[in-house]
């Protein structure tokens, strides 16, 4: 529970790590905390002792300097052991304060004045040949001290010594063995007090003392036969005072989730500063049990609880009542859990003055001490304000729980964490409105784009009725146009092909440079054809001219038969030009072809028909074609030159004239490449297809599709690798 | 003679003959109990560090408090035990009550609960605590009389039924604050030698109260 890393107040400190006998050394706990010097020096004179010494004394080598608790049992074995008892009484001493301030004292006395001190401790003591240990020479100091005459001490001396030897006849008989009673000895000890206290009062040797005299002589009676007698009256073995404390100890465990919430106490867990001050309260709490005199237990208590009121203090802003100071100390003693605190309470319970622990200071501090526990240990969950079953659950540790005590300790590592994720998050989040912004950007700038490209639209359509003026206007220009093409076809067409490209281009996208006068030009230049091929049929011509400078937007396509618009494939949704290419397609082939060749002398075009055909030669099918053809149209004489002339365009295109084009008509001159292939359907098969299609609408689909398409597809191949084959025949 | 001087740390030995002290002296535990936020520190810290003070214990709580006063030729001591006044910690009062000479049970006049569970203490006090012990009731907040709840007549009333000390203070205004001490240490028995000794042993039982006397007598 006291896991932080700072060190308690009341462990080892230099001093005791020095040799015992104070000549400057350090100490080995394994040489009884002499150092290997004095040890050898103690040893020699141990054997001394050995050979003339009776054989209890042996037992004396064989005591460890370790703090090692002797059992009572152990005791009861070997009752008669004085020398190792006394012994032992003294080696725990090693780690407390007590003995910290012993070491000072003895290195300030001279070794003379040790000696006489050694001789005064034989008196106190019957083993003549018996060291003094540091804690004797300090009660002999102590004693010196003392403001009362020698008879006194003398008187004092043996009132010691006779409560000394009844505890210990008291602990080491075998007769009462079985039902020893620490009531018993408690009243013997505390009716030994009584006598001494009326002794010191009445007695003629202590008649001229002063009070307080009396009651430092009275306090160091209390203390001697107390640290002498520790570990008898200690936690003796009669008692359950040892199952007690591994009770008390393993509840405070289970009780670690208690916060000072709970408790409704003051203490900011949080706050470095109170933290501080409680770690001082509970190392003088922990500290309790390192003293052996019931006045030192209690002078640490007060310590313990003067730290607690000082936290308070700061913490409430003023001096702390009874209904702030008792949760407080709950909670440090929570927080705290000190080892052996039953024992430590019944021992200084028992064999203090019972005035001591009734009033006073002292008094109070160790009544709220007790007050404490006995609270811990009866705690329920209505004494903290939560309900029994949440009391349970975190009692048995189902439920998980983080107190602010524990987390505090490991808030650095969280807080880091905390201020790295947070940093991230501020990353995140700029990225994240970097993202959003560009976004709404893009969105805005979107609808620009689309009110732009409506905009431009709407002028173009605003331009469309234009566009169709221009069937007026041709009179004057195309006599023009009709002059320039009478000098020869083959520069017309080269004009009108360019015208063609040109026109196209200007209308899809470059509708606002188009002016009028351009577009004067370019209508000639399409119309030049017609005017050329057909004075009779003028007015399909013109038609046809207007489709083509219109451009996608086509009023023939209604015209056009449907079932060719239906089974089209791609092909026919390019232009009407397309579909109505298609009614005549074949028919004249050769012609397209001769003329294509001709004037643009394309031999990449050729070449690349070429490759087609070679890897497919049939010519059959495209005679039935042809035939086919040639009884459906009256019309066909005049629309074939101007197929003629597209095809002538598109050849240009596909000749790479036409990189460069944008997207609208790039995909105008897509559409126009298949043609070679897509023009040569056959069109007798149309409406056969399309009827064999309708009848198998439910039953089979797919096998009349697929037979169709391969049907078509052969056809196509054949036909074009036929026109091909023409061509080369032609060149 | 039986004596306990121990217990009187201050001054216990008056009564001998060769004492140095001239003025008889005693020391008496007195015992706070009272609902919590009744009031009872204040009332103490009123006591302690108003016009009595000759001597002042570095108050570093209010918890625990000592306050010496003379009555006549008497030097009395009060020890005063502050105890945390929530329910939680009811149970627990009987350890400090213990050995008290003199309790004080404080309510909020403006607090009906607070009075209900005053009368709870005495009727713990009278069962639990030591048969001669002292007992007060303090009607604590008596400058907030305006808007009291509890009726001054009625808890006179009761404090007469159970022969209790009664008066209506204030710590703000330190009314009737020392009063309350004085009349207490009035009515506490002046024969500190047996009263430091019922103080000193009060935890122990009957039988071995008068064995450790008898013993005493004997030698």
């Amino acid at each position: 529970m006291y896991s932080t890393g700072r060190a308690p107040q009341l462990r080892i400190g230099t001093q005791d790590l020095k040799c015992k006998r104070g000549c400057g050394f350090y100490g080995n706990a394994q040489f009884d905390g002499l150092c290997s010097k004095c040890f050898r020096e103690r040893n020699d004179e141990r054997k001394r002792q050995k050979a003339s010494a009776s054989s209890s004394s042996l037992v004396l080598t064989s005591t460890g300097g370790t703090m090692e608790r002797i059992s009572p049992q152990n005791l009861l074995g070997r009752p008669h052991q004085k020398n190792k008892q006394e012994r032992d009484k003294q080696q725990p001493q090693g780690s407390s304060d007590v003995a910290q301030t012993l070491q000072k004292k003895k290195s300030i006395v001279p070794t003379v004045l040790q000696k006489t001190l050694q001789v005064g401790a034989q008196k106190l003591t019957p083993q003549k040949h018996y060291v003094p240990d540091p804690t004797e020479n300090q009660f002999m100091l102590q004693l010196r001290q003392l403001g009362i005459p020698d008879d006194g001490k003398r008187k004092l001396k043996k009132e010691i010594q006779r409560l000394d030897l009844e505890i210990k006849r008291y602990m080491n008989s075998t007769a009462n063995s079985n039902n020893k009673n620490i009531d018993e000895l408690s009243e013997m000890v505390q009716n030994a007090y009584t006598r001494f206290a009326d002794l010191v009062h009445s007695d003629p040797s202590f008649q001229i003392v002063s009070n307080e005299d009396r009651d430092s002589a009275i306090d160091f009676f209390e203390k001697v036969v107390m640290t002498q007698n520790h570990k008898f009256l200690f936690s003796p073995y009669f008692t359950a005072d040892e199952e007690n404390d591994a009770k008390v100890q393993k509840r405070i465990r289970q009780l670690s989730w208690i916060t000072a919430k709970h408790l409704d106490c003051s203490i900011d867990e949080v706050n470095a500063e109170s933290r501080d001050l409680v770690y001082n309260a509970i190392s003088e709490l922990v500290g309790i049990d390192s003293y052996y005199s019931p006045q030192e237990k209690l002078e640490c208590t007060v310590r313990c609880c003067r730290h607690i009121f000082e936290l308070l203090k700061r913490a409430t802003g003023g001096p702390a009542s009874a209904d702030d100071f008792l949760p407080a100390l709950i909670f440090v003693v929570l927080k705290a859990n000190p080892v052996r605190l039953h024992s430590n309470l019944n021992f200084v319970t028992r064999f203090t003055n019972a005035a001591r622990v009734m009033s006073g200071e002292g008094g109070y501090y160790f009544t709220n001490l007790c007050s404490a526990i006995a609270f811990i240990e009866n705690l329920n969950g209505e004494s903290l304000n939560i309900s029994c079953e949440e009391f349970d659950a975190l009692m048995s540790g189902e439920k998980p729980y983080s107190t602010p005590w524990e987390s505090a300790l490991l808030a650095c590592e969280s807080l880091h964490l905390i201020s790295e994720n947070m940093k991230r998050m501020e990353l995140l989040k700029k990225r994240n409105m970097v993202i959003t912004t560009g976004i709404s950007e893009f969105e805005r700038e979107l609808i620009e784009f689309q009110s732009e490209v409506t905009r431009k639209v709407d002028t173009v359509y605003a331009k469309a009725p234009l566009t169709l003026l221009p069937i007026k206007t041709p009179a004057f220009l195309i006599s023009q146009a009709r002059a320039q093409l009478n000098h020869s076809s083959d520069d017309a067409a080269a004009l009108i092909s360019s015208g063609h490209y040109q026109s196209n281009l200007l209308n899809a996208i470059d509708v606002k440079d188009v002016s009028c006068t351009d577009k004067a030009k370019s209508q000639p230049t399409l119309l030049a054809p017609d005017e050329r091929y057909a004075d009779a049929a003028h007015t399909l011509a013109l038609k046809d001219v207007s489709i083509s400078s219109a451009g996608h937007l086509s009023p023939l396509h209604t015209t056009l038969p449907q079932p060719d618009q239906l089974f089209a494939s791609p092909i026919f949704n390019y232009g009407p030009f397309d579909a109505v290419s298609l009614l005549e397609e074949s028919s004249d082939n050769t012609d397209v072809l001769m003329l294509g060749t001709e004037f643009q002398g394309g031999l990449t075009n050729i070449n690349y028909d070429f490759d087609l055909s070679d890897k497919s030669g049939e010519n059959s099918v495209a005679d039935d074609s042809n035939v086919n053809l040639d009884e459906f149209d009256p019309l066909a004489q005049q629309q074939e030159q101007l197929r003629t002339l597209k095809v002538e365009a598109q050849s240009a295109m596909t000749s790479g004239i036409l990189d460069s084009t944008t997207d609208s008509s790039a995909s105008l001159i897509d559409s126009d490449l298949p043609p070679p292939t897509g023009i040569l359907l056959p069109s007798p098969l149309k409406p056969e297809v399309s009827n064999y299609r309708g009848f198998s609408n439910f039953d089979i689909p797919s096998i009349s599709c697929n037979t169709g398409d391969f049907s078509s597809l052969g056809q196509d191949v054949n036909e074009s690798t036929s026109s091909d084959v023409g061509v080369v025949a032609k060149k | 003679m039986a004596t306990t001087p121990r217990s009187g740390g201050a001054s216990g030995a008056a009564q001998r003959p060769n004492g140095t002290s001239q003025n008889k002296s005693c020391q008496f535990k007195l015992v706070l109990l009272g609902e919590s936020a009744v009031g009872k520190s204040s009332l103490v810290l009123r006591f302690v560090k108003g016009q009595f003070h000759e001597y002042q214990e570095s108050t570093i709580g209010a918890a625990f408090l000592t306050q010496t006063i003379c009555i006549e030729d008497t030097v009395v001591k009060f020890e005063i035990w502050d105890t945390a006044g929530q329910e939680r910690y009811h149970s627990l009062a009987p350890m400090y009550y213990r050995g008290a000479q003199a309790a004080i049970v404080v309510y909020d006049i403006q607090n009906q609960d607070s009075f209900q569970r005053a009368k709870t203490w005495v009727k713990e006090l009278h069962k639990q605590a030591s048969p001669n012990i002292v007992i007060a009731l303090a009607g604590n907040k008596a400058d907030l009389s305006n808007i009291r709840v509890v009726e001054f007549d009625e808890a006179k009333q009761y404090a007469e039924e159970n022969g209790l000390l009664f008066m209506e203070t204030s710590a703000k205004t330190g009314m009737n604050v020392n009063d309350i001490f004085l009349a207490i240490a009035k009515k506490l028995p002046k024969n500190d030698g047996a009263n430091n000794q019922g103080a000193g042993a009060g935890r122990r039982l009957n039988e071995n109260e008068t064995n450790r006397q008898t013993n005493n007598c004997c030698k």
